[in-house]
């Protein structure tokens, strides 16, 4: 099959706007350096673009001539490559999901891209782009049923599924859901962000204001300041992106689309999830709103973290009865660590609160800012409620089929492990672990790399626990594999008897 | 607060699932590095060290204070305190290949052990830098399908060890695991 004709002034579009722009600069920057007359700029501007045109053009067709996709009896084939030659099949059975993704200008013209992930890498295994609309939705929905046969069944011919399978919907997000969602998302990176330009736009202005204002008026005003920049640049994006959420669970995976500028629609194959998380961030909580995140082995498309949002927002306990219909795991009641964990964070904050006013300190007595450090100080009186904030928050549990943690007060996450995806376990102790006779377990399952750790982690707990709890996740993983695998055998055993 | 109702917490109580956990690490099984180990880190702390030493130096230059003395001061400093570093690293270096998993402890500063579990071994790599071949080592890295999968190797092994090493996780790998994990 072909990809959509569009596909080509699209791509000559968006490669014209590359390109273009880039000569563009250098032709500018030339002329403000050699001091040339104005016709041979223009003659050389149109030169240019005459010439990124052309290429492109030539460039799209070749692309779009060359790209060739198939959906055979057990594989999706796709040829493609103008220079080099690529030809991929990828067996239903690895594909973990299919993504549609759909900006403006594609919606304006019908189209959208198409990605199909396999577990692990951290881009898609392949990319269509782009193909109609319809397209689109069929390829998902084909495939998602080629994925469900067994391997061996091949009787099927292709194309004879009409039916459109419509599944059960499981959440649609309210109005009043998604204006909470801007309320409580607060984005860091946005923030910085938007500090980074307001200081690229209007350096001077921002100088000022950081030696004219004393601090102790300047600190306060400019926490609140980002606060309310953030939140409601925080807000306005969530509420882009979870736009008209809605999961739709189809017998073995749940399928999502949401977006109001970028429409995006993928799926969540449960036989693959690894482990779910349920996070508060410490405004939803004081609602009583969650959100669900499911992580599968695959790179999820559309997310800043390997996880897909199977929920953006709704309460708590909706949100936890959704999990354990994915998972059958129990209300979780947690075992704090010791209370020596809450006195390691005391002493850890302290500690932060001196080399935080040694910082400031320093920088006053350089002479080139004027700061009124010893401000600072006053953090100390907040340091016994932080302790107490970052233990009370921190948790973990065994249950038969599954190890759910706790942690986290700013965002507090349960991470749900079944055993039996656990890869491989840790224990680390550092020296100020060691003193208070603590340990940190991690549980590391099946999935793309992040920079947000996604794991499981039972933080600061007894370090004889934290031996047991690392033997215990292993035990456990053993014995389910057995019992869920029958086919278990020996391979020296099968190949003595045959 | 309404979170109070969501989780309900007991407090360094140890679960009563754990109590029966057998953690008792035989003696017997835990294997060492081979010593000679110890000669290729101590080369990476005098490189550790000259690089720190030449920066110091640089610093002290830019700054006219006596950059021979300081260079040499933070040089020698990091190199003397990496001795018994590098020694107490392999003082506390151990692996034992059990029943169904590969078990490592190590870290001298944050003291780490790590459970392997021969059902998820995707494969298992014998590396042997310049270094290592000096000194007739080598050292297995162990890929499982976590996101830290690559996070466990063993260095200092004598290249039969090594081997061996890799042919039976290789094995015990392939015997218990039929499933992608994933």
């Amino acid at each position: 099959m072909k990809l959509s004709p569009l596909t080509i002034p699209f791509r000559v579009f968006e490669m014209v706007l590359g390109l273009g722009s880039i000569g563009i600069f250098v032709i500018i920057g030339a002329t403000a350096v050699l001091d040339v007359d104005g016709v041979l700029i223009a003659s050389l501007a149109t030169l240019v673009i005459i010439s990124v045109l052309g290429v492109s053009i030539g460039y799209s067709i070749a692309y779009y001539r060359r790209f060739d996709y198939e959906l055979t009896s057990d594989t999706f084939d796709v040829h493609s490559g103008v220079f080099a030659r690529r030809d991929r099949e990828i067996p239903y059975y690895r594909i973990q999901n299919v993504s549609i993704s759909r900006n403006i200008i594609h919606r304006l013209l019908g189209i959208a891209e198409v990605r199909v992930e396999t577990a692990g890498g951290d881009t898609a295994e392949v990319h269509l782009r782009f193909v109609s609309q319809q397209e689109s939705s069929r390829l998902q929905q084909e495939i998602t049923e080629r994925k469900r046969d067994e391997p061996a069944d091949t009787t099927k011919e292709p194309g004879t599924t009409e039916v459109v399978e419509h599944g059960d919907t499981l959440f649609v997000i309210s109005p009043s859901e998604l204006a909470l969602l801007g309320v409580v998302s607060f984005d860091m990176r946005l923030v910085a962000f938007v500090i980074a330009l307001a200081i690229f736009l209007d350096p001077g202005t921002m100088a000022d204001l950081l030696v004219a204002v004393p601090m102790i008026v300047m600190a306060p005003a400019a926490i609140i300041a980002i606060y309310i920049i953030g939140a409601a640049v925080s807000g306005i994006v969530a509420v882009t992106n979870y736009w008209d959420f809605r999961l739709v669970r189809l017998s073995d995976e749940l399928r999502f689309d949401r977006g109001l500028l970028r429409q995006f629609s993928g799926s969540i194959p449960l036989k693959k999830v690894q482990s779910m998380t349920i996070t508060e961030n410490v405004l939803a909580r004081q609602f009583g709103y969650a959100r669900l995140l499911i992580e599968t082995a695959s790179f999820a498309p559309g997310e800043a973290s390997g996880s897909q949002t199977a929920i953006p927002i709704a309460t708590r306990e909706r949100v936890t009865n959704l999990a354990q219909s994915i998972e059958a795991f129990d209300h979780p009641t947690f075992t704090r660590p010791p209370r020596r964990a809450r006195r390691r964070y005391f002493f850890r904050y302290i500690g932060l609160a001196f080399i935080l006013t040694g910082v400031m300190y320093g920088v006053d007595s350089s002479g080139l800012f004027d700061l009124e450090w010893y401000w600072t100080l006053g953090l100390l009186v907040l340091t016994p409620i932080a302790a107490h904030l970052k233990w009370v928050n921190l948790g973990y549990t065994v249950q038969d089929d599954y190890v759910i943690t706790m942690a986290g007060f700013w965002s507090r996450r349960l991470t749900i492990v079944p055993y039996h995806r656990m890869q491989t376990v840790f224990t680390r102790q550092n020296i100020f672990q060691r003193r208070r006779h603590l340990a940190t377990v991690r549980i590391d399952t099946a999935g793309s790399r992040s920079l947000r750790g996604q794991d499981a982690v039972a933080l600061d707990i007894d370090a004889d626990d934290a031996t047991s709890l690392m033997e215990l996740v292993h035990d456990r993983m053993q014995q389910q594999i057995e019992v869920t695998e029958p086919q278990f055998t020996w391979l020296n055993e099968l190949d003595t008897s045959t | 607060m309404s979170e109070e109702s969501a989780t309900v917490a007991v407090t360094g109580e140890t679960p009563s699932d754990l109590e029966d956990v057998d953690i008792s690490v035989d003696p017997e099984n835990l294997q060492r590095l081979n010593p000679r180990v110890q000669l290729i880190w101590m080369v990476g702390v005098l490189i550790t060290a000259v690089f720190f030493g030449a920066i110091a130096t640089g610093i002290a230059w830019y700054l006219e204070y006596p950059f021979v003395q300081v260079g040499l001061g933070v040089g020698g400093a990091m190199f003397i305190i990496g001795i018994p570093y590098t020694i107490i690293r392999y003082r506390v270096w151990r692996f034992a290949v059990r029943e169904d998993s590969l078990y490592l402890q190590r870290g001298v500063f944050v003291k780490v052990q790590t459970v392997v579990p021969y059902v998820r071994i995707q494969h298992v790599d014998t590396t042997r830098t310049p270094l290592e071949r000096l000194t007739s080592l080598a050292t297995s890295v162990i890929y499982t399908a976590g996101s830290r999968g690559a996070d466990v190797n063993i260095p200092g092994l004598e290249p039969d060890r090594a081997r061996a090493l890799q042919e039976r996780l290789k094995d015990l790998a392939n015997v218990s695991g039929q499933d992608d994990a994933v």
